[in-house]
């Protein structure tokens, strides 16, 4: 008497009969040609199978569903191009704050922008309740000198990259002047290592490595009350951004 | 009956041949659909939404983690890039968007709402509101927000900003008719530093109750 060896497998019994069906549908393809799709249903599956299961588009569904690789291949052509996509996107939006603003305002130059109403917004989410001066900068030929005091709280100056990244941001103090004078350094060797910001104690004014030659200062200045707008204006006077001399 | 048989294998080959092309055509069909709109679509959802990496939820409030930041991720940079927002470094302020009130249901301008809270003492913060796209909401009184100077405590220290169509007492926006809404709270430290820790931001930030439609 010959004894079957008993069958055990670590794939779940479902799982198990549609890698059985393939196999089946593999064999039966190689006789009667590729286009045949006559896998012969396991007896549970025939049992299970109503009018539903005899359509067309379920069956299909089904062999799918049998063929792994099939899905595999397409996660990971969807991992791909998520990855593309994700990564490309940013370039080549037309929508940034710095393309928008970069159409409007002066190179190398402070630009007092007016007060941000439901008439006049430059950008979308834009705080209404602050005053923006900009200043679009390209330290391709020269360094930029940036000198500004920011008199209380709620007052900022910050660096922007062109993808909108802020690598250099100063808020105001309560109650207490903050000078700020910077010279900004177009990218250079110093960069390539990974620093964003070297301050050299030799020189009084820091020096601040740019990631890009081109970029955007704000200075931020809130409006406390409309008792306040004059003395807002000529704080915001001082604010000095242009490239620096060589000579 | 030669010829039959002929016929009725020449109508067989073509209808499994029918069946393959079909077959190829419809693999093919699935496998672009998954590739390529799961791709598109899922880096659109992610940018969106957020995800774990690069957002954080404080009941109604989302806080995008990483927004603003010198290398920030990807996800945040298109959604930035494509609503064209101006963000500073979410290391220096932190910033927090609702489209939501406490109870899940989207901002509208039809309702009546009551935003409370308790923000850091010495912190400058800010909170104003906008429609579905970022715009500011026309009124007559122009009024948009409050800002840690502008806001109208109450005696024991915590602030209310009704936001309704129709007047109300005390710190009221306007919201007219602007359909959905979006009320977005900027707090900057004094030192520059990250607002607060982790634990302390679910008690501070604002609640948003819907109190009539």
């Amino acid at each position: 008497m010959r004894l079957e060896r008993p069958s055990f497998s670590f794939m779940p019994p479902r799982l198990r009969d549609l890698w059985v069906g393939r196999r089946r549908a593999v064999a039966t393809a190689s006789i009667y040609g590729s286009g045949a799709i006559a896998s012969r249903p396991l007896p549970h599956q025939a049992a299970n199978r109503g009018a539903l299961g005899d359509w067309f588009f379920v069956r299909w569904i089904r062999s799918l569903l049998g063929q792994w690789r099939f899905g595999a291949a397409a996660l990971v052509a969807g991992a791909i191009i998520h990855i593309l996509v994700t990564l490309s996107a940013a370039d080549f939006s037309q929508t940034s704050a710095f393309r928008i603003l970069s159409e409007e305002i002066a190179v190398n130059q402070v630009t007092f922008a007016d007060p941000v109403t439901s008439q006049s917004q430059p950008l979308p989410f834009l705080s209404p309740d602050s005053l923006y001066t900009y200043c679009l900068f390209d330290a391709s030929l020269a360094q930029i000198r940036v000198s500004v005091t920011l008199p209380d709280a709620g007052w900022s100056l910050s660096l922007h990259t062109p993808k909108g990244e802020n690598f250099y941001y100063v808020p105001g103090i309560v109650s207490r002047e903050t000078r700020i004078e910077l010279v900004l350094d177009p990218p250079g060797n110093v960069f390539a290592h990974g620093a964003t910001e070297v301050s050299e104690a030799t020189q009084a004014i820091p020096v601040v490595k740019l990631p890009d030659v081109r970029g955007l200062v704000i200075l931020r200045s809130p409006i406390k009350g409309l008792a306040y707008r004059r003395k807002v204006d000529e704080q915001r006077a001082s604010f000095m951004c242009a490239p620096q001399d060589l000579n | 009956m030669a010829s039959a048989i002929t016929i009725s294998d020449h109508f067989t080959r073509l209808k499994r041949a029918v069946q393959s092309a079909l077959g190829v055509i419809l693999r093919v069909a699935t496998f672009l659909g998954v590739a390529v709109f799961g791709g598109i679509l899922s880096s659109w959802y992610i940018a969106s939404n957020g995800a774990a990496f690069n957002s954080k939820r404080h009941g109604p409030w989302i806080e995008w983690t990483t927004a603003g930041r010198f290398a920030s991720d990807p996800y945040s940079l298109i959604r930035q890039d494509r609503n064209g927002m101006l963000l500073y470094s979410s290391a220096f302020v932190s910033r927090y968007e609702a489209s939501f009130d406490d109870s899940q249901r989207r901002l509208h301008s039809a309702c009546h709402y009551a935003i409370e809270g308790r923000l850091q003492e010495n912190a400058w913060w800010s909170l104003n509101v906008f429609d579905g796209q970022g715009g500011l909401i026309a009124n007559e009184s122009n009024r948009h927000g409050f800002n840690a100077a502008t806001i109208v405590d109450q005696p024991d220290g915590s602030f209310r900003i009704d936001l309704a169509r129709e007047a109300r007492p005390g710190n009221w926006i306007p919201t007219s008719r602007a359909g959905r809404l979006i009320i977005v709270l900027e707090v900057q430290n004094t030192t520059g530093d990250a607002v607060l820790p982790d634990d302390a931001q679910e008690r501070r930030l604002p609640s948003i109750k819907r109190l009539s439609c």
